[in-house]
Parts: structure tokens; C-alpha cells; sequence
């Protein structure tokens, strides 16, 4: 979610929206805006076209992310921008597309809703002006890596091999900052460093490269799809990595849509069904040593049919638990599409209210109209859900997201006990909420309640 | 309730941090705790087989807790000499006394080669295939076709090669007095482990 200031949200909360669109580079120190008069702001011209804007997809069974980019339409007001091509150096020039309302003063009450680079600079077709691409930092991804071996000195190669050990949130930031050469500001390391020390802290990976890798089919495919996460470029450009497929606990909303603040009622999108996760692990260079097949019988049997997902891991060693890793990840993956087409829907809002929103928030849906295809009744309340892909049409002042239905993934958190916490029997109510307490093979408390599951 | 390792396991060190209370209980962790409590019951088992002669093979063995069937790349072997004669007659195939024994199981296959050579002063020796062994399978599961692990620590990121505990099946010397062992270089095997979980 995009840092805001209270002014701010009271102005994309309140009616009669007026917005501010602006695009600067600060390096060459030049701005658009679609306005003037705004305090705190001077553009350089008010002649641009606002971007249709920036678009990135996220996929949860992939990990991957795609490069988001927007275009820049300004008008060459007396041959000014020409002039400037000769003297600044635009190619990679750092860009900031903000947002704000009429009445905030800039730059304090407005927020960055994407931060890339100059990848283009082209004549329009009538000469006017220019058409200025910019892509997120994802792009940065696409370089090579890991091409010097074990050695220090030679290449990558079998006889000299790229050994990476350790923690994936480890790698991923090895990868980001010292591989791509990403400054601290555009590495995520508070959310990394969070999965690392979270849920992760148990996970462990061993490559053995034998030739360099792009950095960001490594990144998704051996990183982060065999654990369940995903990559996205922030707001500020920097990357960050999210949890797939499981939710936090508690989960943070970042938005509550519901049928006042939505275009129309959210389309259903289906999805694959998946009972059958065949997971490689154990690379030794040439071949997988080791498969692991997970599968989903109750799925298998409702459906008549065996959905096969191929996940190969070369980071993965069953002697160092990765089978267990690759069995968390097949049933994580079961829970939210063995059972049924995941829910996942596209909506449009109707003002920039959720502009806050980004790439792998959760957010809430509630709207009477919709189908609730589990209970085969009519209405969804509150239905959390995780954004997979945010479209912004500046140009038009709209936003649409597509969303995927995690409620039923959502668990309870339970804590480990102090010392001072009782035996269930004897234990208050608000401990039982609180705290683990084991239950029997029958999933039974010690007075034949039913215990409740962490996963 | 059944007791058994589902999944190849391995050792992983887990922080102590996250048992403290206040902490919130994680699947991840649940989990790699279990296994590794599976994985440390069941792990190693160690099997002592019927007395081999020359010729034969190690009969794979199953665990006796939970009925799991060990692969020949999970097993390794080792062995002693239990009688010098011809186990089917009781005598010694040759005139004589001992010269020396020649007894190898093979890590890859279990095929066992039992020799003894007897030897009479001023005369010829005599090999024969006599002789009778006692043997143990050292079992771990999952062991024997994985890839080498470096053995590094967990934290952080560590480049460089890495020794540790490969699953390379090696021969085993333990043979009696007088016996002639192998080169303590099994060879590994090719097959490629598989494993199918129903999730319900």
C-alpha cells in the first residue's frame, strides 16, 4: 500500500475528485502536469498527454512479474525538449509519476504511484513532440548474472561451478544488490528480510550453477516459485517480494470495495483447476534425482480429472528438507485451486479512491450481485481478496484491478504460551483464543472440544 | 496413529527464536519441525541380515516400525566373516590351511563374493568359494542419489564448494581377521527416487 498523508486521503476519500497528474524527471529537471496553479509546483509545461498508464501482472503460480510501462506524450512547446536531447543524458534518466487533488501542495500531499526509468525517447508522427517510454525497475532484471565461477576469476562453467547456499530471501537479496547492482533504495528489504526471518527462516537452498543465469528467470523460477512468492516493482521502484499463496495473519486490507465504490458488478474470470503437483528436486547438473508427486484425491475424484502443475526446483535438496518445503508449497497451491476455479474477478472503480492500492495488497469485496459460487447463494461480504494486476488509465482517471479470492485461506494465528498460561481446562477464553494448545490425534482438546487448525 | 517419513528428510536447523512464546505458531516451521522428529526416528534403522554365501544378495530390508521398503541406494553394507568352510557341506573346499579370504559386497547391486584360499606347504593353494558372512544394512532413507551438500552454514549466503555428507554409498571395512575388503569406493547408484503423496 502507497504511503499517504492525511490530507491527502482526504481528498481521494472526498466527492468531487479534481486530479493532479504529474510526471517528472529530477535529473533532468524537467515536469508535466495536466495542471497549473498547484502550490509548491512549477511544471515545465502543462502541454501532455497523460499516460493510459502503467500495468503490472503478477502471476501466483509462476512468481513472475511483468515490466510495467506507460508512455509520455508532451508537446515541444518553441523546440524546448529538442534542445535538451543534446545536453542531458535521458536514456535510464530516473522518472516519478505522481499523483495529488486540486488544493494539496506539492510534492508534500502527493503520492508516487510509479517510479521507472527513460527507456525511449521518439519524435511523434506529426513532429510536435515526443513520446517518452519509461518502464519500471523490473527491466533491470533482465541482465545476466552469476557469470563469474567459484574461483573468483574464470567463468561459470561445469568444471567451475557458481555455488549459492542459503536462505532464498538471502539469495534474492545477493541477487538484487550485489549481482544487479540495485541501490539499497530499490531493494524492499524490510518485506524480504521479513519472509526470511518469518516463515522462511526454515528454508534452505543449494545451487550449483554451472553457467550464468538471467537474473530474472532465476529470480521466479528458482527463488521464488518453489516457495510460493512473487516479485513486483513498488511504487517507489523498488523490488519487492510477496507471499502468494499464504496470507498473513492478521491480514492487513488495504480497501474495502464494494458496489458504492465500484463500476458496474465485477466480472468472474475462470480459472485452472490443479490436483496434481509434481515437484523436481535434487539437480545434479543434468537431471532431477528426486520427484515428489502431491495430490489432491478428494479433488481428483470430484472432478474425474488430474490437473498436473510441474514445479523444478535446482535450489531444493530433500536432505535439506526440501521435499517438506515442496509438500508446503503443493498444498498451499491445492487450497486455492484443487477445490474449484479460484475466484478470481476484474473490477472497475469508479473514482481514484483505491489509488493507494498496489500489486499483492489484500483487499475487500462486498457487492449483493455477485455470485458466491462455494455456497451457491447471491452476495459477497467482505470477501478478502489479493490484487494480482493493477491497471491505471491516468488519461481517464480510472483504475481497474484484478483480484483474487483468498478468504478461504485465511487462518487463525495462534501463539506459543508463556509459562504462565494453564492447561485448556483451566485455561480463560481469550487464552484459547490466544495461545497453541495441543490437542489429541483426534483433533480434540483434553474435554472433547474440537480444536481449531493452524493450517 | 501410523507413524511413518513420508518425504525424504534432512537435517535443517530451525532458530530457537521461533519456539519463544509470544511467537506466532507457522506452518513452516510445524512442519520442518515434524519432519525432522520423523526424520531423526526413522532416519537410520540398521537391519542384520541372513548369513550370505558367495553368490548371493542382500535381500532389501523394511522397516519394522512402519513398513517402509528401502531402496538398494538407501542401503549399504557391512560384513564379517562368520565361517571360513563350504557352507553347504561344512567342510573346507581345499587342503590345507587358510591363506586368505576374499569377501566383497557389492554397495551398488547387494551381490555377495565370498572366496578362501587354503594352501599346503610345498604344494599348490586352492580357491575355492567357501565361506559364510554375517552382515548389517545401514539404512537412511532418501540417502544414496542425492546431490552433494555443502556443508556451510544456514545463515546468509555462502558461495564456494562444498564437501559434506554426499549420498554416495561407500564400502564398508569391517571384515574379520585375515579379510580382504574393497576399496571403500562404492559406487552410487543411477536410479532416481520417486515419491507419490495423497493429500486429503
Amino acid at each position: 500500500m502507497i504511503p499517504t498523508t492525511s490530507a491527502f486521503d482526504a481528498a481521494r476519500n472526498g466527492r468531487g475528485q479534481d486530479p493532479v497528474v504529474v510526471v517528472t524527471f529530477p535529473t533532468l529537471g524537467l515536469t508535466y502536469s495536466n495542471r497549473s496553479g498547484i502550490t509548491g509546483l512549477a511544471p515545465t509545461s502543462t502541454f501532455a498527454q497523460m499516460p493510459a498508464g502503467a500495468s503490472q501482472q503478477v502471476s501466483d503460480l509462476q512468481g513472475s512479474a511483468t515490466v510495467g510501462a506507460l508512455n509520455l506524450t508532451v508537446v515541444d512547446v518553441n523546440r524546448a525538449v529538442l534542445a535538451l536531447l543534446g545536453t542531458k543524458q535521458w536514456y535510464g534518466a530516473l522518472a516519478l509519476l505522481q499523483i495529488g487533488f486540486a488544493g494539496l501542495t506539492y510534492p508534500t500531499d502527493f503520492i508516487t504511484v510509479f517510479t521507472g526509468v527513460v527507456q525511449s525517447v521518439t519524435p511523434t508522427d506529426d513532429h510536435t513532440g515526443f513520446v517518452i517510454g519509461l518502464r519500471d525497475f523490473n527491466r533491470r532484471l533482465t541482465n545476466q548474472v552469476y557469470g563469474t565461477g567459484d574461483d573468483g576469476l574464470t567463468p561459470t562453467s561445469a568444471t567451475n561451478p557458481k555455488t549459492l547456499d542459503g536462505n532464498p530471501m538471502a539469495l534474492v537479496i545477493d541477487l538484487l544488490e550485489n549481482q544487479l547492482g540495485l541501490a539499497s533504495g530499490y531493494v524492499d528489504t524490510a518485506a524480504i528480510t521479513a519472509l526470511q526471518n518469518g516463515r522462511l527462516s526454515c528454508t534452505r537452498m543449494l545451487f550449483s550453477l554451472q553457467k550464468s543465469v538471467n537474473a530474472k528467470t532465476f529470480l521466479e523460477q528458482e527463488l521464488l516459485r518453489p516457495n510460493g512468492l512473487f516479485h513486483f516493482a513498488r511504487y517507489n521502484g523498488a523490488i519487492s517480494v510477496v507471499d502468494m499463496l499464504a496470507p498473513p495473519t492478521p491480514v492487513g486490507i488495504a480497501f474495502a470495495f464494494t458496489q458504492s465504490n465500484i463500476v458496474g458488478i465485477p466480472k468472474f474470470r475462470q480459472q485452472p483447476i490443479y490436483n496434481w503437483v509434481q515437484f523436481d528436486l535434487d539437480y545434479d547438473g543434468s537431471n532431477y534425482r528426486d520427484t515428489e508427486e502431491f495430490i489432491d484425491a478428494a479433488s481428483v475424484a470430484k472432478f474425474d480429472l488430474q490437473a498436473v502443475l510441474q514445479i523444478q526446483s535446482q535450489g531444493l535438496r530433500s536432505n535439506l528438507q526440501g521435499a517438506s518445503r515442496a509438500g508446503i508449497t503443493a498444498r498451499r497451491i491445492f487450497e486455492r485451486y484443487a477445490g474449484g476455479p479460484a475466484n478470481q474477478i476484474t473490477l472497475v472503480a469508479a473514482s481514484l479512491q483505491p489509488v493507494i492500492v498496489e500489486v499483492g495488497d489484500y483487499v475487500t469485496v462486498s457487492h449483493p450481485l455477485m455470485e458466491d459460487l462455494d455456497s451457491g447463494t447471491l452476495g459477497w461480504s467482505d470477501r478478502v481478496c489479493q490484487v494480482l494486476n493493477v491497471q491505471a488509465n491516468w488519461a481517464k482517471g480510472q483504475l481497474t484491478y484484478d483480484l483474487i479470492d483468498v478468504t478461504a485461506m485465511l487462518k487463525p494465528a495462534f501463539q506459543f504460551a508463556p509459562d504462565t498460561v494453564p492447561a485448556w481446562p483451566t485455561a480463560t477464553a481469550p487464552q484459547r483464543q490466544q495461545y497453541l494448545f495441543m490437542a489429541d490425534a483426534s483433533s480434540q482438546q483434553s474435554d472433547g472440544s474440537a480444536a481449531g487448525g493452524i493450517f | 496413529m501410523a507413524f511413518s517419513v513420508d518425504l525424504p528428510g534432512g537435517w535443517f536447523d530451525i532458530p530457537d527464536s521461533v519456539w519463544a512464546s509470544g511467537q506466532n505458531a507457522v506452518e513452516d516451521q510445524l512442519v520442518a519441525l515434524n519432519s525432522m522428529i520423523r526424520f531423526a526416528a526413522l532416519g537410520d534403522e540398521y537391519f542384520a541380515a541372513a548369513p550370505q554365501k558367495d553368490g548371493g544378495t542382500v535381500t532389501l530390508p523394511q522397516s519394522a516400525d512402519d513398513g517402509y521398503g528401502y531402496s538398494r541406494s538407501e542401503c549399504i553394507y557391512g560384513f564379517s566373516v562368520q565361517a571360513s568352510p563350504d557352507p553347504a557341506t561344512g567342510k573346507n573346499g581345499g587342503p590345507g590351511d587358510l591363506l586368505f579370504f576374499d569377501n566383497y559386497i557389492a554397495q551398488d547391486t547387494g551381490v555377495v563374493q565370498s572366496g578362501v584360499n587354503y594352501f599346503v606347504q610345498g604344494g599348490q593353494d586352492t580357491a575355492t568359494r567357501d565361506g559364510l558372512l554375517n552382515v548389517l544394512i545401514l539404512c537412511r532413507r532418501g540417502g544414496g542419489n542425492k546431490a552433494a551438500v555443502a556443508g556451510t552454514p544456514t545463515s546468509g549466503v555462502s558461495s564456494g564448494t562444498g564437501g559434506g555428507p554426499a549420498g554416495g554409498g561407500g564400502g564398508i571395512a569391517t571384515g574379520g581377521v585375515g579379510a580382504v575388503v574393497g576399496d571403500g569406493q562404492g559406487s552410487q547408484g543411477d536410479g532416481k527416487d520417486g515419491h507419490q503423496f495423497q493429500i486429503v
